[in-house]
């Protein structure tokens, strides 16, 4: 089939008549966005509805036409098509009636749709339902094609069914089917009448049909258990496909959440760490005492020297009063020690040892010296006791210099705590210094893997974080029970092959029984029939399997022009459990290429229509042409120039509506890149809005053809 | 014997030491400081708190600002007299003896050691004559309200430091550092003394 002309008329933005007169290869239609590219493509497919749906509607007439139209005025929607199909010329048509009333509205009337065709001497005209012959409603969807996503049309539910009918003998084998099945029965009738009689071996005949119909059961159960367990092989499969693509990106976040984790624990250690609450260290801690070494140093000295004037005070006093000791004491030329030092226990320690330990020199009982200080021990014996016994009254009624004294004693024990205070200080304020820089680090580690985190998510194709950590889960899961699965199904047709054989044997031998009886023959025949059944399943097996090889071969075949310097892959075309096609790339390794990029894909499935359409032209000698709209969006320039090539040299009929081949023009319209095209072989039209128009109103809006070359 | 030798209990005997006495005393400080500063940075007048944090304050009871202007006074070794209006005056609530204790604090630990320094640090600053106190030709109560005038004095003028402080800036004592950075400069001997390290940025 070659579309030769398509003719527009007051359909949408298409205002009045006008016309396409295509040519047999490539034919580009080019425009800009709102040109009427998506017009074009939709006249098309409203031309081609055969359903009888959508026949007329105020939306598909031009705004502009309507408008303008004076009231009880009316025009005419058609778009018309003139094609040449196995030697005939022919032009579908749809076409209805407008009318603008006096109060401006617009009602439709009038429609028809027809195939015409000329046979050289009269017009007849058919029903635009018999267009259907000539392209059967079910192969549209492999010729039309709106952007780049609708191209894998092998994903559409029942594609691959049609495919099969359409170009494999598969559909004249039906006929047989029906009749293989009731010549079967028949036969089957007639053996088991026949061997009724046969009573010679009714008992043999009995036991093998018992075991046929045991093993036929057997056979069936598992025939059942298979398909189940093919099914859930299948259903794991597309589980662990779909998420085969972010199993890296599942490992990647659980293992930068994991990190996220430690390092938030880490960090929430570390901060918890930092005490600077100075303020209450000054108190809690008594750093406030930092400089109170020279207070401390003050007070020593001033107690030292009140101790010594208080002691001297005393023992004038007592000489004043004539104390005998006193004057002894005096005598000596200095002012005693207090009496209670050292102590009772180390003075009598030194008088036991004869030894004073405070000049480290001998004292030997009787001497001066041990004479000494066993006065200084009986006079302190009797202080406790009072000095009442002196008669004389003490010149102090109390000791708070003494209790200063003591004071002094504690302080010196603590001074070097206190005079170590700023060192401690220092050294605290130092080690929080440090876990703020640990906590900086850290918050740096943590701002990384957010970020790294982000780009996970950012490029999982959509996937939440939490269905990738579920993937993460579900991934061992899944493998497991679709292997579980491909294990049994391998046990089940082991036990398939056995009863299966078993059965046989058991027919074999049923139709051997009545070996020389008129059975016999029923028997064999029965058989027979049984066996050509089975060929004629097979058979349509292997003429399926034999078209997809054939499509698989040609489109790689594609694939290879399409794709002349560029990385390609191979094509494989299988069928899956649930009877849909699926056609995918493959590396040289037998390893599937999930996500080819864009232009790659476009141009593999690509492949894959044109092969359709040429088993088509192998079929009844015509080729279908394609209709693409945009399908070159993710293409680069080279690319395209490289595709638009290759297809005009085809020779097939490709139209393309596309808005390749446009630059920017100095004031922001759209202009065409002439250097571009002229590489190409093949008609070219450029369609625009006719200027100037109102961007506000559609009334205003028309759609103008040129045909470049 | 021997232990009981060395305790000052035997030796003060039925006396009461000096410190109990002191510790029964309420200081005073000048009535403008209520206002201006110890209810700015305590929980002067709000009542025994559990938590002072959650108050906003940075101090607790009404002697802890107390005890650094003291300090401050101290350091600085400046000392301003009370106002002699009485009227202009008044005392803290609660005695010497009790500061420190924080026996209702939480997140705090007591410091009652700190009494015996601040003790020590008036014996060393107050002008007594301790023989004569001995002798009992003046009174233990007299030579306490001089203790007591000089601890006044020191934390008079610890208040007016403070005062000014957060009169430039409200927010003056919320830093951590605030009093911290004004007892080691204080007490900065000579400027090579110590290497205090810079606080670290806000993270």
């Amino acid at each position: 089939m070659i579309i030769q002309k398509i003719e527009i008329q007051n359909f949408r933005s298409y205002y009045k008549d006008n016309k396409f007169e295509l040519s047999d290869g490539l034919n580009l239609i080019i425009g800009s966005n709102g040109d009427g590219k998506t017009t074009f493509y939709e006249a098309l497919e409203w031309l081609f509805r055969t359903d009888g749906t959508n026949k007329m509607d105020t939306k598909y007439i031009s705004k502009k036409r309507s408008e303008e139209l004076m009231p009880n005025n009316s025009d005419d929607v058609r778009v018309a098509m003139t094609y040449e199909h196995k030697g005939r010329i022919k032009v579908l048509e749809k076409m209805f009636h407008f009318t603008k009333s006096f109060d401006g509205e617009v009602s439709t009337s009038n429609y028809s749709f027809s195939l015409i065709e000329g046979n050289g001497v009269e017009r007849i005209i058919k029903d635009g339902v018999a267009f259907d012959k000539d392209l059967p409603s079910e192969m549209r969807k492999f010729i039309m094609f709106k952007g780049e996503q609708d191209l894998n049309i092998l994903e559409k539910s029942n594609s691959l069914k049609q495919l099969v009918d359409e170009f494999s003998e598969v559909q004249d084998f039906e006929a047989y089917f029906s009749f293989m099945e009731y010549a079967t029965r028949n036969a089957e009738q007639a053996r088991d009448n026949a061997q009724r009689l046969d009573k010679k071996n009714i008992d043999k005949i009995k036991g093998y049909n018992r075991t046929i119909e045991q093993e036929k059961g057997l056979l069936s159960d598992i025939e059942r258990e298979i398909k189940i367990k093919e099914g859930e092989a299948e259903n794991f499969e597309g589980l662990l496909k779909n998420i085969e693509q972010s199993e890296e990106a599942s490992k990647l976040l659980k293992s930068v959440n994991q990190r996220i984790e430690r390092l938030s624990q880490r960090r929430s250690e570390t901060a918890g760490r930092i005490k600077e609450n100075y303020t209450i260290n000054l108190l809690d801690d008594m750093w406030i005492l930092m400089g109170f070494a020279d207070t401390a140093e003050e007070y020593s000295s001033k107690i030292n020297t009140l101790m010594n004037e208080r002691k001297k005070q005393e023992d004038q006093y007592l000489v004043t009063a004539g104390v005998e000791k006193a004057i002894k004491a005096a005598e000596r030329g200095f002012t005693s020690l207090p009496a209670h030092i050292p102590g009772r226990k180390i003075m009598e320690d030194m008088l036991e040892e004869e030894v004073c330990k405070f000049c480290g020199r001998k004292a030997e009982k009787g001497t001066d010296a041990w004479n000494f200080m066993n006065a200084r021990l009986e006079e302190y014996k009797a202080s406790l006791k009072g000095k009442a016994d002196e008669g004389i009254e003490p010149l102090y009624k109390a000791n708070y210099v003494g209790e200063l004294q003591k004071r002094d004693t504690t302080l010196n024990d603590n001074l070097a705590e206190v005079v170590k205070m700023r060192r401690k200080i220092q050294e605290a304020i130092a080690f929080n210094n440090r876990l703020h820089d640990d906590v900086k680090k850290i918050d740096a580690n943590l701002a990384s893997e957010f970020e790294q985190k982000k780009r996970i998510l950012a490029q999982a194709d959509g996937l939440t974080e939490e269905q990738l950590l579920a993937n993460y889960d579900n991934i061992s899961d899944w493998m497991d029970k679709k292997n579980r699965a491909i294990n049994r199904i391998d046990i089940l047709k082991r036990q398939r092959e056995q009863h299966r054989a078993t059965l046989e044997e058991a027919e074999l031998a049923l139709s051997k029984t009545s070996e020389g009886t008129a059975a016999e023959m029923y028997a064999k025949t029965a058989l027979i029939i049984q066996q050509i059944s089975n060929a004629f399943k097979n058979a349509k097996e292997e003429n399926k399997r034999r078209l997809l090889d054939a499509i698989e071969e040609k489109s790689n075949l594609f694939l290879e022009k399409l794709n002349t310097n560029d990385f390609k892959g191979t094509i494989r075309i299988i069928e899956k459990q649930n009877g849909q096609g699926e056609a995918f790339l493959m590396n040289n390794d037998s390893v599937r290429i999930f996500n080819p990029n864009t232009a790659l894909k476009t141009t593999y499935l690509m492949s894959v229509l044109f092969a359709i359409g040429n088993l088509s032209s192998e079929r009844d000698g015509t080729e279908l042409p394609l209709l693409f709209d945009a399908p070159t969006s993710s293409f680069t320039d080279t690319k395209e120039n490289e595709f638009f090539r290759v297809i005009s040299s085809l020779e097939k009929q490709v139209i393309i509506v596309t808005k390749s081949f446009l630059r920017d023009g100095s004031n922001g319209e759209a202009i065409l890149d002439l250097s571009r095209i002229s590489d190409i072989n093949g008609s070219i039209f450029r369609i625009e809005k006719k200027r100037p128009f109102d961007d506000k109103k559609l009334g205003t809006i028309q759609t103008t053809i040129t045909k470049i070359k | 014997m021997a232990e009981t030798f060395n305790d000052i209990e035997e030796l003060v005997k039925k006396d009461e030491k000096l410190i109990d006495k002191w510790g029964r005393r309420n200081p005073r400080f000048e009535k403008q400081y209520e206002q201006s500063v110890m209810r700015v940075i305590s929980d002067y007048g709000i009542g025994a708190s559990g938590n002072t944090g959650a108050k906003g304050k940075i101090l607790g009871a009404g002697y802890e600002p107390y005890i650094m202007a003291f300090f401050i006074g101290l350091y600085a070794n400046k000392r301003i007299p009370l106002s002699e209006d009485s009227d202009e005056v008044k005392g803290l609530g609660q005695p010497l003896q009790y500061w420190g204790n924080l026996d209702s604090k939480k997140f705090r630990k007591a410091y009652p050691n700190l009494r015996s320094y601040i003790f020590i640090a008036l014996v060393a600053k107050t002008d007594i004559d301790w023989i004569a106190l001995d002798k009992g030709t003046i009174d233990a109560n007299t030579v306490v309200s001089a203790l007591i005038k000089t601890m006044e004095e020191y934390a008079n003028y610890g208040f007016s430091v403070m005062e000014e402080k957060l009169r430039e800036d409200k927010g003056y004592f919320f830093s951590n550092r605030a009093f911290l950075d004004i007892f080691l400069q204080l007490t900065d001997k000579s400027q090579n003394d110590i290497d205090v390290p810079e606080e670290p940025e806000e993270l």
